[in-house]
């Protein structure tokens, strides 16, 4: 089961990496797309902005040599150039025209250069005096960018001589403008740039948020001990936390385990209780039974044994009524040993006495039952062994009798040693009492052992030492292989 | 001994019919006086520093202080220490006897067979020696049986083993491997033929090979140390 849970686990990470690379995949190509779209159209544009500045620019030229200046002029500065230029950007894009109505689409003046090199403004389109700028003493400025009302933009620039000598003819456009629909394609790949990236942003977001974190979860998982851990899935630790935010969803399913986990943790909580429980119920009455037993029926029989050795011992009992009495004691005695025996199986009454004595009559009674070799060690202080509660004095008697009869029926041992040691630096910190049980039986394979699984199946023996160990709050372990006998071991710390 | 004064006993025990039944056999012996018949530890404690007796035949499950308690209480008493007990039970188990001889009692007898063993237990402990009922002859073997003796380490190794010492203790102390304790101990059990420290320890002081003074005044002075040492190192 676990098996199956930590494939499972392994398999959805990897198929959630696929739909993310399905997603993410699309949206780099588009954002590669956009991007050689732009470089490749960006050339054309530039390519036709230049040949469009030069035509206009020799166009201008020629027609300077053709004209009178004034009319050329003033066809220029009325409804001529700038006037034919706007129909046309009307045709390719009407709402732009107005809005690029400030700088003109595209500039041209005729300038003079005189004796200095400085270029002086005879005429123009509206704004187009900045294209003097462009000249300096030493000629033209090479320059890429340019100031137009505020704006700093682009553009492509072309100049020719006219017939006049010192007049040129300058045309300059921005690609922007000069472009119109085509400038519309140009923003549309920006925004399908801007789009792409913030798919990719929100994909990392996605990864962040949600993919670590159920990875981590899931890893989270894959080692925790179901009802012996208390969960620890806070986003600290599985990560998922930006700037404070977190997916919900996440959140909910987080909760839900660490619910899940706590849940499980109070059940086995309940269930070693609920198990301490009826082994206590039982004990006691158990316990109950046996003083029952010992001070009702058996003083009384003890009390008509010692009536009937009174009769026997008295002088006056005839030899008739003496064969009687004897007859009489030696029933009333089977009848105590009987009794006794009873009580003895119940509950060893030496409990009090403390854990040597109890082991050693234990292990006496326990190797005469079982004709086994006993050997016991005890290694406690008697200031330990005085302070040791009687539950656990009983639950190692009982861990030993199961122990010891495990060993013999079902190992064939002839030989078992108990140790009882104390151990003051116990991995848990504090002092504890190990007992160890080792036969020289035939052992078995318990790499594979599930002593819950034994006991439902009505094998309890395993089983029910453990849950005894448990239940004292104790832990229990079984080491075994074949041929090599058995050693059983429960440590039980001590709390002073 | 006739001529003596009576000897002076009080009876413990905590169920009326066996107490009665019992008190009754002493009165009718004229070389016993019974002082006190009580029916709990405190009340058997109280008598003993009253009276002083002889004996005490007490109860070893007594409500509010055992018998075995009561034991200890007087022979922790220089006053009281006179005083002999025997150990009246109906169980017939051997840490019982164990921990009675070790809190000091003399004798130990079976309820159930208390009226024939009495005279004999109370002469006995009054001799000074041990007593032990007959009844526990199954846990001492039949009556022909005779022990092996024993060499002195082994029975070094049992006297220690009996005082609550554990195997690595009684190594450390005699600065020999815990592995020769064992094999002393199995060399024990075999020659006595019993199976367990508490039956061989009968078995030795039944036959006079432990003495209970030996078992009981050196644990008294060295209460366990080393084991208390050795358990905490």
């Amino acid at each position: 089961m676990k098996n199956k849970s930590a494939k499972d686990q392994c398999k959805s990470p990897k198929l959630l990496g696929i739909l993310f690379v399905l997603v993410a995949l699309p949206v780099v190509l588009l954002l590669a797309r956009s991007v050689s779209i732009m470089a490749t159209q960006r050339g054309r544009i530039l390519d036709m902005s230049e040949r469009y500045v030069r035509q206009l620019s020799l166009y201008g030229a020629k027609r300077y040599s053709a004209l009178n200046n004034s009319e050329f002029l003033s066809l220029l500065s009325d409804r001529g150039y700038n006037r034919a230029l706007r129909d046309a950007d009307r045709d390719r894009e009407v709402d732009r025209v107005n809005e690029s109505q400030k700088f003109i689409p595209g500039m041209f003046a005729y300038l003079r250069i005189d004796k200095d090199g400085r270029a002086v403004f005879i005429a123009g389109s509206d704004g187009s005096e900045v294209l003097s700028e462009l000249w300096s003493e030493s000629g033209p400025v090479k320059i890429d960018f340019m100031q137009v009302n505020g704006r700093e933009l682009a553009y492509s620039l072309f100049a020719s001589e006219t017939s006049e000598p010192g007049v040129i003819a300058v045309a300059a456009v921005t690609m922007f403008t000069w472009t119109g629909g085509g400038s519309v394609f140009g923003n549309f790949t920006n925004e399908t740039m801007l789009a792409a990236a913030f798919c990719l942003v929100a994909l990392f977001l996605l990864r962040l948020l949600l993919i670590r974190p159920l990875r981590s979860l899931s890893g989270a998982l894959s080692i925790f001990r179901w009802g012996q851990d208390v969960p620890e899935f806070d986003a600290k630790k599985i990560g998922g936390r930006l700037f404070g935010l977190e997916i919900e969803e996440m959140v909910s399913l987080r909760n839900a385990v660490s619910e899940l986990a706590r849940e499980a943790v109070l059940k086995t909580e309940l269930e070693k209780r609920y198990v301490s429980d009826i082994v206590k119920a039982q004990e006691n009455e158990r316990n109950r039974l046996a003083r029952d037993i010992h001070d009702g029926p058996i003083q009384v029989v003890a009390a008509f044994t010692q009536r009937v050795q009174m009769a026997l011992l008295s002088k006056d009992a005839g030899s008739e009524s003496r064969k009687h009495l004897t007859l009489a004691e030696e029933a009333a005695r089977l009848v105590v040993e009987d009794l006794r025996e009873i009580c003895d199986s119940l509950v060893p009454p030496w409990l009090s006495l403390g854990l040597s004595r109890c082991m050693d009559e234990a292990a006496e009674r326990l190797s005469r039952q079982h004709d086994v070799v006993i050997d016991v060690d005890i290694d406690v202080s008697s200031e330990a062994e005085n302070n040791l509660p009687q539950d656990v004095t009983l639950a190692f008697f009982r861990i030993f009798q199961e122990g010891v009869s495990n060993a013999v029926r079902h190992g064939g041992a002839d030989h078992v040693w108990l140790s009882v040691s104390q151990n003051c630096d116990s991995p848990s910190g504090g002092e504890e009492i190990v007992l160890t049980l080792r036969d020289d039986g035939a052992g078995f394979d318990c790499s594979s052992l599930n002593t819950e699984a034994l006991y439902s199946s009505g094998r309890r023996g395993l089983a029910g030492m453990r849950r005894r160990a448990e239940s004292l709050g104790g832990s229990w372990s079984i080491q075994s292989s074949p041929d090599d006998g058995t050693t059983v071991k429960v440590r039980v710390s001590l709390k002073n | 001994m006739q001529e003596e004064r009576p000897i002076t006993l009080i009876v413990a025990d905590d169920h009326p019919l066996t107490r009665t039944g019992l008190a009754e056999w002493v009165r009718r012996n004229p070389r016993y006086e019974l002082m006190a018949e009580v029916e709990d530890g405190t009340s058997a404690l109280e008598a003993i520093e009253k009276f002083k007796p002889d004996v005490a035949l007490l109860d070893i499950q007594m409500s509010n202080l055992d018998g075995i308690a009561v034991v200890r209480k007087i022979k922790s008493s220089a006053e009281l220490a006179k005083t002999r007990a025997i150990m009246l039970t109906s169980f017939k188990a051997q840490p019982y006897v164990m921990a009675s001889l070790m809190a000091g009692a003399s004798g130990f007898i079976l309820k159930t067979s208390a009226i024939r063993e009495l005279e004999n237990a109370v002469s006995h402990v009054m001799r000074g020696s041990l007593y032990l009922d007959s009844q526990l002859g199954d846990m001492l073997k039949d009556a022909s049986f005779a022990p092996e003796a024993l060499t002195s380490r082994e029975r070094e190794v049992l006297l220690l083993s009996s005082r609550g010492f554990s195997i690595k203790d009684s190594a450390t102390k005699l600065s020999i491997t815990e592995r020769t304790i064992q094999a002393h101990l199995t060399s024990v059990y075999a020659k006595f033929n019993c199976r367990s420290k508490g039956e061989a320890l009968l078995v030795a002081l039944k036959f006079g090979i432990i003495s209970l003074e030996e078992l009981l005044e050196e644990t008294s002075l060295e209460s366990k140390p080393e084991t208390e040492g050795g358990a905490s190192a």
